[in-house]
């Protein structure tokens, strides 16, 4: 620590030795109760190693001066008796000799000037306690990256070299389970991507081209995704149906490691991969390839999971540049009252119909719309706030594949992660003004898995946020942990343990006063009940409404925070609520 | 013994005199000492604006709780310091109020011993034993009367 502000996303408190400190930063956070662990938020931790050092230092000071004074004090009260006053008036000299008693004595400032003394070094142990545990964590983050990406890399390099080769067992898994898209694409995908040409990419870095060189490199890689569609085909062919769900429990029951693991694909992909202008280190300043078209952001080498995800999304998705699409947005039928939601249960529930097996759930590859709920909720003093409910995942189609019209699919999952503009995103906000949303209304976000990342993105783009005001985002495993969330919108999230879809960020969400992180480790016992485990189990919605329930009734400060910040969207005297569902599409571009 | 009688109450108002100029010099002491107490009441009211300044500022967690509501005792008990020399000082103003009275009681009394001397002068030998006495006992009185209390004490 070097004096700066430190933020540390899990280290709660200082009670106890540093040892525990430490356990507290490599742990999941504090415990809350009812199995819930919280980061973040209002009862979370934020120390600043600066503040800390300096307010010790002022109370030691103190003590000092305190002390000085009871030394002082007493001298000049002993020098005012040798002049024999207490013979003259010995009932006086007896009320002063108490009254010095109370002022300089172990009562007062020669007590006080103890009491700063220790409190001093409490808070200096305190903050070289912090000090001590973000080191320690630093070095065995650092470790952990370092081991995963020695034992994957060496595969996945030898993997992008020759494309022939199968990966090892076991790098298979790791690659399985690192988003099985991105990672495919970007191994399968290098040589064709090589094609570019590392001078191409440097030219494009160095503004060396025009806007007719720039179109023609555009052009060429618009033929990749119909290669890549193939290859793919192949693959789907030759991996085993078991393979992914060994997979998915493999990342359940190791969900650490898989965070490492993508945090890891960056550096990974960008030295299999060594396009552009090549010797940027990982996570370095070096120099880099940036091509921005279209919305779409591509940065090379990747230096983080959203640069890498931003590189796919281009050239693999639809609603980017190389395959642009537009979004409908109708309504689904007229807007109805409904109760208003009495909790954060109540509000995750209401994304219950658009998860898989709900009614609002199409299900299949085929053609169907993504559901988005906007409900007016209106308090007895009249003033208006919305409820806005985003839907998961609702397809399991290629991310380029356009055999579905449905926004809510692989590809916005990739593009969102990207942090690119999505369908799902331009969803939103069409329904939200198609609803009667209007610039300034406070608006709540709720979202499960893909929902919640497009709540975190809605939340943290500028321009989105210029059109939609968003007040606060309930978000349920969901990887949101790259997104950069104002400090003034209050956020919630459920992760799982075992869910290792809200992994798939390669990141610990920040945990700042507005941001809280509950982190649950599901009971073995509702994993999966009389069923045999399986990787998804994790990821159910209804274990993160059981989660829910939790926070409702945790005493954590951090949760009584979010509680109070969403009680205006909730249901309460004279309160009302009307629903409105609307059906999102994608359709060609004109 | 008219002439010894009216000797030993000039001498006993003699007496006085020293023991007045020093009344004066401890009085003047202690209101000294209490103006330095003041000064130091007001450092002590000082350092406790600093100490409400050292709050760690950004520093939040149950921890930071914990040490907040110890700093807000500490503000409070340092305030609490501060009031308690301003005590200290109002108790040396009143001894030195309290040196002054016994002063003016000396004075007092060496008045009173200087009218019974004239008395026993005018009354001749068979009083002069017992006024004597009684003047004797006055300054005295206004002297010493409470000495062995005080050295009781300090």
């Amino acid at each position: 620590m070097d004096g700066g502000p430190l933020v540390s996303p899990v280290v709660t408190s200082t009670a106890g030795p540093a040892a525990d400190l430490v356990a507290e930063v490599l742990g999941p956070g504090r415990a809350a109760g009812g199995g819930l662990a919280v980061r973040g938020g209002a009862g979370g931790l934020v120390a600043d190693g600066r503040a800390m050092g300096e307010a010790a230092d002022a109370l030691r000071r103190s003590g000092l001066v305190l002390g000085e004074r009871v030394v002082d004090v007493t001298g000049v009260v002993a020098r005012a008796a040798l002049t024999g006053a207490p013979a003259l008036d010995p009932a006086g000299a007896a009320a002063v000799a108490e009254a010095l008693a109370a002022a300089v004595g172990p009562g007062g400032a020669a007590g006080t000037a103890a009491v700063c003394g220790a409190l001093a070094a409490s808070l200096a142990l305190a903050g070289a306690a912090y000090e001590e545990a973000e080191r320690v964590a630093e070095r065995a983050v650092a470790q952990v990256r370092d081991g995963v990406a020695g034992a994957a890399g060496g595969a996945l390099g030898a993997m992008a070299r020759r494309p022939d080769v199968a990966l090892p067992a076991g790098a298979a898994v790791l690659v399985a389970v690192s988003g099985a898209c991105l990672t495919w694409v970007v191994v399968r995908g290098g040589g064709l991507v090589g094609d570019l040409g590392d001078q191409a990419v440097g030219a494009l870095a160095d503004s060396r081209v025009d806007a007719a060189e720039r179109g023609l490199l555009l052009a060429g890689a618009v033929g990749l995704p119909a290669e890549l569609e193939a290859l793919a085909r192949d693959d789907a062919r030759a991996s085993a149906a078991g393979l992914a769900a060994e997979a998915s429990l493999l990342a359940a029951q190791h969900p650490l490691l898989l965070q490492h693991v993508v945090a890891a694909l960056p550096a990974l992909a960008g030295a299999a991969l060594p396009l552009g202008p090549g010797a940027a280190p990982p996570g370095g300043a070096g120099r880099r390839a940036v091509l921005e078209a279209g919305g779409d952001r591509v940065v090379w080498p990747p230096r983080d999971v959203a640069d890498l995800a931003g590189a796919v999304a281009a050239v693999a998705t639809q609603d980017g540049a190389l395959r642009p699409a537009r979004v409908e947005v109708r309504a689904a039928g007229p807007a109805a009252p409904v109760p208003a939601a009495r909790g954060t249960a109540d509000l995750l529930a209401r994304a219950r119909p658009m998860a898989g097996g709900g009614a609002l759930s199409p299900g299949g590859r085929g053609t169907s719309g993504a559901p988005v709920s906007v409900e007016r909720v209106v308090d007895a003093a009249g003033t208006r706030r919305w409820v806005v409910v985003l839907p998961p995942t609702q397809t399991t189609a290629a991310p380029w594949a356009r055999t579905t019209t449905n926004p809510a699919d692989l590809g916005t999952d990739v593009r969102a992660v990207a942090q690119v503009p999505t369908a799902a995103t331009r969803a939103a906000v069409t329904a939200m003004q198609r609803a009667g949303v209007h610039p300034g209304d406070p608006v709540l976000l709720v979202g499960y898995s893909q929902g919640g990342i497009t709540a975190a993105q809605l939340a943290a783009d500028p321009a989105l946020r210029a059109t939609v005001t968003v007040d606060a985002v309930l978000t349920a495993g969901a990887p949101v942990g790259g997104f950069d969330l104002p400090p003034d919108v209050a956020v919630l999230s459920l992760e799982h343990e075992e869910d290792w879809i809200a992994s798939l960020d390669g990141a610990e969400n920040p945990a700042t006063p507005s941001w809280s992180t509950v982190v649950r480790d599901l009971p073995p016992e509702t994993a999966a009940p009389g069923e045999p485990p399986h990787g998804m189990a994790g990821h159910s919605l209804d274990r993160y409404g059981e989660t829910a329930d939790l926070v409702d009734s945790s005493d954590d400060a951090s949760l009584v925070a979010w509680r109070e910040r969403v009680a205006p969207y909730l249901a309460a005297d004279g309160t009302s609520a009307s629903a409105q569902l609307l059906l999102a599409e994608r359709r060609p571009a004109r | 013994m008219t002439v010894g009688t009216g000797a030993g109450a000039e001498g006993l108002v003699r007496a006085v005199g020293p023991a007045l100029a020093a009344a004066s010099a401890a009085a003047g002491a202690l209101r000294a000492a209490a103006s330095r107490v003041d000064g130091e009441a007001a450092a002590v009211r000082a350092e406790v604006a600093r100490l409400r300044a050292a709050d760690a500022g950004g520093w939040r967690s149950r921890a930071a709780v914990a040490y907040r509501a110890r700093l807000a005792e500490l503000v409070v008990r340092a305030t609490r310091d501060a009031g308690a020399l301003d005590a200290l000082a109002l108790a040396l103003r009143a001894h030195a109020a309290g040196v002054e009275g016994r002063a003016e009681a000396l004075r007092s009394a060496a008045a009173v011993a200087a009218e019974l001397a004239a008395r026993a002068v005018e009354e001749g030998d068979d009083l002069a034993p017992r006024l004597l006495a009684r003047a004797d006992a006055v300054v005295d009185g206004a002297l010493r009367g409470a000495s062995s209390w005080t050295a009781a004490r300090w």
